[in-house]
């Protein structure tokens, strides 16, 4: 087939004059194929919002149905013909629908779905009521067809203008601003981090359903000769979005089919029952259950095909030669800072995350951030980047005050972001997802009618862009399709687009194996030569191989501030990364504990595990053992794995391959309440606690027989008794740690798993912690995760360190602590490459 | 004039208990499976017309029965539907709880026709008591007192019982509940039969006040959505104060202006949701944003 046969507008065209051939044939009334016409239009004008913009409105009939009236009621009070009244329809359809946007877009998700909903009802409720004006039960009848008097001229005219409706429909959907919807659809903080204003976007989307589907409601008003309430009752606010979903809501077609399907089932579904919703309504239900995709979807899986049809796969022909990338800002002075960051403070309530951070980034330089977790310094990028407003300081971007800028407007400016977690468009191609961060601060993204692939110069742009990361020979493949670490670097490239100035990389080896962490790491490299670039990042060898520069944070403060050598030698920070200070710990495991628990048999064995998240492989071929009764340090870096496995063996991170066994049985995989309650307890990161809960029924939702009493914890923790009655929110990380550790304990547990539990305490409670620590020791098996070897060797009888994703050391405490070389090689911050 | 302004606010508050019922079921399913069920107010439906029926075969406690039977048609309902719904993108859950309500509203119509049903309030409940200037009828006070005690008893449930401990705590991190050796799918079944439950006993104390019809659960669920977003998602005592508010506003509107008494409550909400974005006591939720 030619392109042009397959152009989908074309396919309506054909299809509907199809239906109308059939139904002459057969000699049925041709009104049920004008109402298929007219249905096209309206599901297709409401999946202009909920496929290509990702807003799901409930009650898209008020335009439908409000639309309806308006058409009736100027035919009936002189208006010359049907155009006048369709035209007028529009009008009215488009200031209502931007009435309605300014007062409920700025709510998402459910919100959004019942606000709409609720306007519908308005509207019905008016419609009904108000019977002077609208008829009420009765409707508006006798509305005149002066122009097109005949069931078949109107046919006719219906069918050629929902023909234009959805070409129309479907430049928008090709046109910058198309693409401009997906992005959004796709992920909205990033769309906003590119310089979209995201709300403008919403808001024409919106109003263009608004009009589209006003458009349908009018010609419904001229087909049925009157205008009725009954589109606007609840029973059929839905109509629209079930002929979506049933027909496919991310095919551009999908609402074709769901319109012919919906009506000629109703059609023929009340001809042989009144109760028709008994039989249609399993369908849907199975259909939506079944084939999400709808019926075009389940078509396509039979034809093995996946993809969705609400843009064309195809990208613009590569050109011969691909312009090499070019930083296009202007030139900047290498001895003026770009960013100064002056006395910077934030706190959330009474945790300090930013104290008087001062800081100054030059251009052509790269210049690392590091710091152990919990330091702040994600905290400090969403301050440069505006998510998070400081409480005090202020910052300069190219001699500009953009303290109080929002997000779009510091990207407009040159300071461009990455994502600590993936971020970018999963259903956009490649070259779509850096076109479309390529248009995002041209004048011509707002452009609705030109092909968006027919501005060269922005083909050129994205070319360039692509080549420049290495991506030019997968530009056409949809992003999902991408590995971890291609995304990683479409990601750069879609943060390249943006003219920056300023690159912002917030940790971007984060899940990347070996072989992508040299590609990124040497395109970080290479980028610094013409950006600036802020980095942040875990892996402290290469940060340390790359940077010129590297500012430290430590608990909100920045402790050193130099070059690599400097840095690295600086005592506060070996102090920050190997351990706080000395706190004399409590006695540890005597030789004999050690040969003991060494001896028991193994309780939890992991037998070379492999797990990750979304495509990132995190654990590979891991394995451990723990004995009974036995304490085992978990250590690493951050990033290296240490909370994945813990997530791997509690099952809520799924193994793609090897065994989780407890005491002999295989527990690979089970359901995490299950794991519970075979034997393993949880001390999760970032502590979990039920915050709407006093801390009593905090540790009473654990509590089960055979577990800990609420007497054993509270020796345990005496000040728990004390604060039994307050909520936990309001209890402080000191104790909301130990509340922690003690509702781990409620549960029957015969295999322990803390997380960090020492992590943002006070030396004071770390100690206490400690304590309390000891006196488990021995009664049930501990795995605890640390990144400070100091804090937790006194504790346990062995360690294993992972070294991203695999045991880089594995055997007893003592042998680790007493060779500060090799703690240093595994988790300092020395050099590798020239120790 | 008074003491038709004071009889309606009496009035109000019979409707806004109702609302409340239902809009607190709603809310606590939404809170812990994630889910708006477009079907709750069909659950109102068959808790009038299950009195109905049970009460020609055990008389009086019809009334305890039914919503029962409401309880166990929901936990049904969550074991085959619902939920598979919840790992699903909130698109197809509304579609699916959309048809699920046509569907239940289709059965109940062929089964009980589509004429109104009267159903008359026990004979001891008939008559009117009046205080001073407020004139009631004893029915409807007998259904404010249950509302009332109703709420109550559910209140210490959610607070005082175990199982409401796990409610309120899988409302903020389910996970974390599982993690903990909870079975959560099993308590979801339970929630949904619980919130169906509640919508049912509503319906059986609606049933001698409005006609029984199979139509009238758009008369439960769309106020209670009004409710549940004027009150702030997740609140029961914003629940409480939002339907109450919600039946006065509309009672008030029946007095004056009739017309307009369906199109009060929507208007109410925009204004409300437009002074106070989250509602009157919602947190925010950022499952739920």
């Amino acid at each position: 087939m030619t392109q042009a046969v397959r152009h989908p507008v074309l396919v309506v065209f054909i299809v509907l004059l199809a239906l109308t051939g059939l139904w002459q044939l057969i000699g049925a009334p041709i009104g049920l194929i004008t109402q298929i016409a007219i249905y096209t239009l309206y599901g297709a004008g409401v999946c202009t919002l909920v496929s290509y913009t990702g807003l799901v409105p409930f009650g898209a009939s008020v335009f439908f149905g409000c639309a309806s009236y308006a058409v009736a009621f100027v035919m009936l009070r002189g208006a010359p013909n049907e155009i006048v009244a369709l035209v007028f329809c529009v009008a009215f359809s488009l200031i209502l629908a931007a009435v309605i946007a300014l007062i409920i877009l700025r709510r998402r998700g459910l919100y959004f779905s019942l606000l709409t909903l609720a306007f519908s009802q308005i509207a019905f409720e008016i419609a009904y009521k108000w019977t002077d004006v609208t008829g009420g039960e009765n409707g508006v009848q006798g509305v005149p067809r002066p122009w097109l008097p005949s069931p078949w001229s109107f046919h006719a005219f219906a069918v050629v203008t929902v023909c234009l409706g959805i070409g129309l429909l479907w430049r928008i959907a090709h046109s910058p601003f198309g693409r401009s919807l997906q992005a959004l659809r796709d992920n909205e903080p990033r769309a906003q981090s590119l310089g979209y204003d995201t709300f403008r976007l919403k808001f024409v989307a919106f109003v263009i359903m608004g009009g589209i589907v006003g458009y349908a409601g009018g010609l419904l008003a001229l087909m049925l000769n009157g205008a009725y309430a009954d589109n606007l009752s609840w029973q059929h606010a839905g109509d629209s979005l079930l002929m979506a979903v049933l027909g496919g809501v991310h095919h551009f077609l999908g609402p074709l089919w769901g319109a012919i399907a919906f009506i000629l089932l109703e059609d023929r579904l009340s001809a042989v029952t009144e109760s028709w919703w008994l039989i249609f309504a399993p369908i849907v239900i199975l259909f939506a259950l079944a084939s999400p995709e709808g019926m075009q979807g389940l078509v396509f899986r039979l034809m093995r095909r996946g993809d969705w049809t609400l843009t064309r796969k195809s990208i613009p022909e590569r050109p011969e030669t691909i312009e090499p990338y070019r930083a296009s800002s202007a030139q900047l002075d290498p001895g003026q800072p770009i960013l100064t960051v002056s006395a910077l403070n934030k706190r959330f309530g009474s945790l300090v995350v930013a104290a008087d951070l001062s800081l100054q980034v030059y251009p052509y330089r790269l210049h690392s951030f590091i710091g152990p977790n919990g330091a702040g310094k994600t905290t400090f990028f969403n301050m440069l980047t505006g998510i998070l407003k400081p409480n005090a300081g202020s910052i300069m971007f190219d001699g500009r005050d953009i303290t109080n800028l929002p997000v779009y407007r510091r990207m407009r400016l040159g300071l461009s972001r990455s994502f600590q977690i993936l971020s970018v468009f999963p259903n956009l191609t490649a070259f779509e997802n850096v076109r479309v961060a390529v248009q995002a601060q041209d004048k011509r993204s707002w452009g609705v009618w030109r092909d968006a692939y027919t501005y060269d110069d922005l083909n050129a742009r994205t070319w360039s862009l692509l080549a420049a990361v290495g991506l030019q020979n997968r530009a056409a493949d949809v992003c999902a399709n991408l590995g971890h670490g291609q995304r990683r670097l479409l990601e750069i490239a879609i943060s390249l687009a943006t003219d920056a100035r300023l690159l912002l990389l917030d940790e971007p080896l984060a899940g990347l194996a070996e072989a992508d962490r040299q590609v990124v790491g040497a395109l970080i490299r290479r980028l610094a030569d013409t950006h600036g670039v802020l980095l942040i990042e875990h892996d402290i060898d290469r940060v340390l191989a790359l940077s010129d520069r590297i500012s430290v944070l430590h608990q909100g403060r920045l402790i050193a501030d130099g070059s690599p050598g400097e840095v690295a030698g600086n005592p506060d920070v070996i102090t920050a990364y190997l351990g706080a200070e000395r706190i004399v710990p409590p006695p540890a495991p005597t030789a004999a504990d050690r040969a003991a628990h060494a001896a028991s048999k193994p309780i939890l064995v992991l037998d070379r595990v492999r797990a990750g998240y979304a495509g990132s492989v995190v654990l590979e071929d891991l394995s451990l053992i723990v004995h009974e009764g036995e304490a085992v340090a978990l250590l690493g870096r951050n990033g290296v794995g240490k909370t994945t496995t813990l997530r791997a063996i509690t099952g809520t991170v799924r193994s793609a391959a090897g065994r989780v066994m407890l005491d002999g049985g295989e527990i690979t995989n089970a359901r995490p309440y299950e794991i519970n309650q075979k034997g393993i307890s949880l001390v999760p990161e970032g502590r979990r606690l039920f915050p709407n809960l006093t801390v009593l029924d905090n540790l009473r939702l654990a509590m089960r027989p055979g577990g800990a009493s609420l007497e054993d914890v509270y020796a345990l923790f005496p000040k728990l008794k004390l604060l039994r009655r307050s909520a936990a929110e309001n209890l402080s990380g000191g104790e909301r740690q130990m509340l922690a550790i003690a509702r781990a304990l409620m549960v029957p547990a015969r295999l322990i798993l803390l997380d960090e539990p020492f992590e943002g305490l006070a030396p004071a409670i770390v100690k206490e912690v400690m304590d309390a620590l000891a006196q488990l020791r021995g009664r049930v098996a501990m795995v605890i995760v640390e990144h400070h070897a100091e804090t937790v060797l006194p504790l346990v009888d062995r360690a294993y360190v992972l070294v991203n994703g695999r045991v880089a050391f594995e055997g007893s405490a003592k042998s680790l602590e007493e060779d500060p070389d090799l703690q240093a090689r595994l988790l300092g911050v020395v050099q590798t490459e020239t120790a | 004039m008074l003491e038709i302004v004071l009889s309606q606010v009496v009035s109000g508050l019979v409707l806004g208990g109702l609302y409340v019922l239902i809009a607190i079921g709603l809310s606590i399913i939404f809170g812990l499976l994630g889910i708006v069920n477009f079907a709750h107010g069909t659950f109102f439906t068959l808790g009038a017309y299950l009195a109905l029926t049970l009460y020609q075969y055990f008389g009086w406690p019809a009334v305890v029965l039914a919503p029962v039977f409401v309880g166990a048609i929901g936990m049904v309902a969550e074991r085959l539907l619902i939920r598979r719904l919840y790992d699903k993108e909130p698109l197809i859950s509304l579609i699916v709880t959309f048809a699920l309500a046509l569907l239940i509203e289709a059965s109940v119509r062929l089964i009980y026709g589509g004429i109104g049903q009267p159903f008359s309030p026990p004979p001891f409940l008939s008559g009117f008591l009046i205080w001073g200037p407020v004139l009631i009828t004893k029915y409807r006070f007998s259904v404010l007192l249950t509302t009332a005690a109703l709420l109550l008893l559910l209140w210490l449930f959610l607070e005082k019982t175990p199982f409401g401990r796990i409610l309120r705590a899988g409302s903020r991190d389910p996970e974390m509940v599982g993690l903990l050796g909870i079975n959560l799918p099993r308590v979801l079944t339970w929630v949904f039969g619980l919130g169906c439950a509640i919508s049912g006993i509503a319906g059986v104390l609606a049933a001698p006040l409005w006609t029984i019809t199979p139509a009238m659960a758009t008369n439960a669920i769309m106020p209670a959505f009004v409710v549940v977003a004027i009150g702030g998602l997740g609140s029961f005592a914003g629940a409480v104060i939002a339907g109450l508010l919600v039946g006065v506003v509309i009672a008030l509107t029946i007095q004056f202006y009739p017309p307009a008494s369906g199109a009060m409550m929507y208007l109410f909400m925009a204004l409300m949701l437009l002074l106070r974005p989250r509602g009157l006591l919602g947190e925010r939720w950022e499952r739920f944003e």
